[in-house]
């Protein structure tokens, strides 16, 4: 929770103020500071993800960009990478 | 006002508040709000009212779903009604004994403001005459360190707070509870209030604790002596921990040793939702029994062992 956050661009940011929505217990303090410092790309399968966790996920990038990500569409996108070029596809 | 006028009007806002949504998220959070507060009765009463339905709509996939979650689904004598105090705080209680015949369940919320389960899933597993059932949601997402808005500005004064709301010395015995991040908040809140049990669920060992809590600006130094204080007679603490859960058990086990308590791994679970897994796996109710330490169905005691 301590992780620089302020350093991170816009879809990355969004993707990083989603995971500590959707996965307070998989999005780990470790896990938050290789995301930010080293570019981590993390797969959503290793994140402790249940189903409400995904909805939830995609509530927070909705609530923050407007871009209507649905948990079908984040089950294919699979990590935190690909979540980020479609946002930026979508926000283009 | 009677209790079937007011669900119809309850279900008449709901339906305008779902008509008003543009995308599948925005329906996605208004299910998920009412998964965190709604009672047995109510999630019965929406999803009978919901059968005039199409039967592919999403109103009618979520209400399927809460009704198969909730494992017992018995018609009660006198069902739980939900008081909503405060949008962090609700209180369940039926309108059936006294509180000298029941047992105040205190649930400190974690994930997604739930105790990893909806509501009704809980409640339903509990004889609403024998149990009472406050809900506080940490709406901050601040491990409760901020408190909950009108009860107090921090975790402390909300506890102490409650005491407004709710008469624990009139009660059989009282129990806190809290899952993931609401854990060690139900610990210390039954240190702190001196109740009969506190259960901690899957969350995190005090120092980690400590720091989230310094991270948003709060002092942590009350929480250790909070959690070093020692009143007589002291809470029967609980420490529950999924088994093959690496994380969760080295914080459980760590905690041990900072504080009086039993340890309860839960074996062959390596999911942080160990409430969830026991309701798929059909043990829900006499897991809960047994973390209690009474039956949920009656007063007779449950046996808490070292592994489940």
């Amino acid at each position: 929770m301590s992780a620089p956050e302020a350093q991170l661009e816009r879809p990355r940011q969004v993707v990083f103020d989603a995971l500590r929505v959707a996965s307070p217990s998989g999005f780990t303090e470790e896990l938050r500071r290789a995301f930010v410092n080293e570019r981590l790309n993390l797969k959503f399968a290793n994140l402790d993800m249940d189903s409400l966790g995904r909805m939830e996920f995609c509530i927070a990038v909705e609530l923050a960009t407007g871009a209507s990500l649905l948990p079908s569409q984040l089950l294919e996108l699979a990590s935190t990478d690909a979540v980020e070029q479609w946002l930026r596809q979508a926000l283009a | 006002v009677s209790a079937s006028s007011r669900l119809e009007r309850e279900y008449r806002l709901y339906r305008r508040r779902i008509a008003r949504c543009r995308t599948e998220n925005q329906i996605n959070r208004v299910h998920i709000a009412l998964g965190s507060y709604m009672t047995p009765f109510e999630v019965r009463y929406f999803d009978a009212a919901l059968e005039r339905d199409d039967p592919g709509s999403i109103s009618r996939a979520w209400f399927t779903d809460f009704m198969r979650l909730m494992p017992l689904r018995q018609l009660r004598q006198a069902e739980f009604e939900r008081r909503g105090v405060l949008k962090g705080l609700s209180i369940y209680s039926a309108q059936l004994g006294s509180p000298e015949q029941k047992t105040l369940l205190i649930c400190f919320a974690g994930n997604f403001h739930r105790l990893g389960l909806p509501s009704s899933t809980l409640l339903d597993c509990l004889d609403p005459a024998l149990y009472d059932v406050i809900i506080l949601r940490d709406l901050s997402l601040r491990v409760f360190s901020w408190g909950i808005p009108g009860l107090g500005e921090d975790f402390f004064t909300t506890v102490a707070a409650l005491r407004r709301y709710v008469d624990l010395s009139a009660y059989r015995n009282s129990i806190t509870l809290g899952t993931s991040s609401g854990s060690l908040p139900a610990l210390l809140a039954a240190i702190l209030l001196e109740t009969d049990r506190g259960i901690y669920i899957n969350g995190t060992d005090l120092p980690q604790f400590a720091a989230y809590v310094k991270s948003f600006g709060v002092s942590d130094a009350p929480y250790a002596e909070a959690l070093a204080r020692r009143p007589e007679p002291f809470p029967d603490l609980l420490l529950v921990y999924s088994g093959q859960h690496a994380e969760d058990a080295g914080a459980a086990k760590a905690l041990h040793e900072r504080v009086p308590s039993r340890l309860l791994g839960v074996a062959n679970c390596g999911t942080h939702g160990v409430l969830g897994w026991k309701l798929t796996k059909g043990r829900l109710p006499s897991f809960l029994s047994r973390l209690l330490g009474q039956k949920v169905e009656s007063h007779q005691l449950a046996a808490t062992a070292e592994t489940e």
